[in-house]
């Protein structure tokens, strides 16, 4: 895993480049590289989403990845001109955001009170949860908010390396690779590390499955 | 078996995906960062106008020939009193010509040495005859010789003397 006080990472390049898709971003990039603010917005725009889960599961708390988040942009707009494109724009953000995220969670009070965000009703309808609510009488008991405490209180346990993976791979179901990619380490530590992190959730929620 | 409930704790963990602010939160969060970066691109469009506007009332209130006048002055004083400073002559004299040429050690294989240094370093003191306003070649400086003890003809070349 890189440094985590490197907070602008060097870029990693892909290592199909010959036939590598083409960077979606380039064109914005390119105009945001040249003072175009309207062409970072847009990028802003686009990835805020996605950042937004990734900082979040890591933290548990919603006010923690608003400030995170906003810092991760702007460190990102100020590094623009260092970015030669030799990865996507996305894997250098990314990076970027991973990185920031681990150092602000090695300086944090480990004792930081959770500030979750509300949980979509549209899970009443995912089929992990009929299963698990159908299955599992704690799980039924406990609704919806009890569940999400206790998940989140789940993730919090984990050591931070093993709760980036289980974000990036569980919860955002990013591929193996490109979590290998962004964090700078190798595929086979990626699932060796989720292969740790999945027993330890398993042990943390064993009372809650059965 | 294991590999069951490992799934079902994954199945779980998934569900996280579903924790998200709601959709007004993205919209403020642009137009945060969007006056968030706009503040600091004046901060600094700030710093550089008060820079630019030092420069040049420095331009125009110390024109070019006279900064170079007052500059060079500047740095003739300066060197000046470095120079002065550096061969400033001394008040006291220096260490080495205070110092003993030869050090003599209080052992016992050099206290006769030591002894003989001294002596060759003792002033010179100029011994005078004492003034008796005696005429030498007086009666009174004659050798007094017993007689009988020198021949004859001696004694007279010896009360030449």
């Amino acid at each position: 895993m890189p440094a985590p006080t490197e907070l602008v990472p060097d870029e990693v390049p892909n290592p199909g480049s010959p036939l590598r898709r083409p960077d979606p971003d380039l064109d914005l990039v390119e105009r945001a590289r040249e003072g175009d603010t309207r062409a970072f917005d847009a990028l802003v725009e686009k990835y805020t989403p996605k950042l937004y889960g990734l900082v979040y599961h890591m933290t548990s708390n919603r006010e923690d990845t608003n400030d995170i988040l906003q810092d991760v942009f702007a460190k990102a707009y100020r590094a623009l001109k260092r970015f030669r494109g030799k990865s996507s724009f996305y894997t250098w953000i990314y990076s970027i955001a991973t990185n920031m995220t681990l150092n602000f969670l090695k300086k944090r009070n480990r004792r930081r009170t959770m500030s979750l965000d509300d949980v979509d009703l549209a899970i009443e309808h995912d089929r992990d949860f009929i299963e698990a609510t159908s299955k599992s009488d704690p799980v039924r008991e406990a609704g919806i908010s009890e569940l999400q405490q206790r998940l989140n209180m789940a993730m919090q346990k984990l050591s931070v390396d093993h709760r980036t993976v289980v974000t990036m791979f569980d919860i955002q179901a990013m591929p193996h690779a490109e979590i290998a990619k962004i964090l700078g380490i190798s595929e086979g530590t990626v699932r060796s590390r989720l292969f740790y992190a999945h027993r330890q959730l398993q042990a943390f929620l064993e009372d809650f499955r059965k | 078996m294991e590999m069951n409930e490992s799934e079902a704790a994954r199945r779980l963990i998934r569900l996280k995906r579903y924790e998200s602010p709601r959709d007004e939160y993205f919209r403020n969060f642009v137009d945060e960062f969007k006056e968030r970066q706009r503040s600091e691109m004046l901060r600094q469009s700030a710093r550089g106008l008060l820079l630019e506007r030092l420069s040049m009332w420095f331009e125009e209130s110390v024109g070019a020939k006279r900064f170079a006048t007052v500059g060079g002055l500047a740095v003739a004083s300066v060197g000046a009193i470095l120079w002065l400073a550096a061969t400033r002559p001394e008040t006291s004299l220096p260490d080495s010509l205070t110092r003993p040429a030869l050090k003599v050690e209080r052992s016992e294989g050099t206290n006769e040495l030591a002894r003989l240094v001294a002596e060759e370093a003792a002033p010179i003191e100029l011994q005078l005859p004492a003034r008796s306003g005696r005429v030498p070649g007086n009666a009174e400086d004659r050798l007094t010789i017993a007689p009988g003890v020198l021949p004859a003809g001696a004694r007279g070349s010896l009360r030449e003397l």
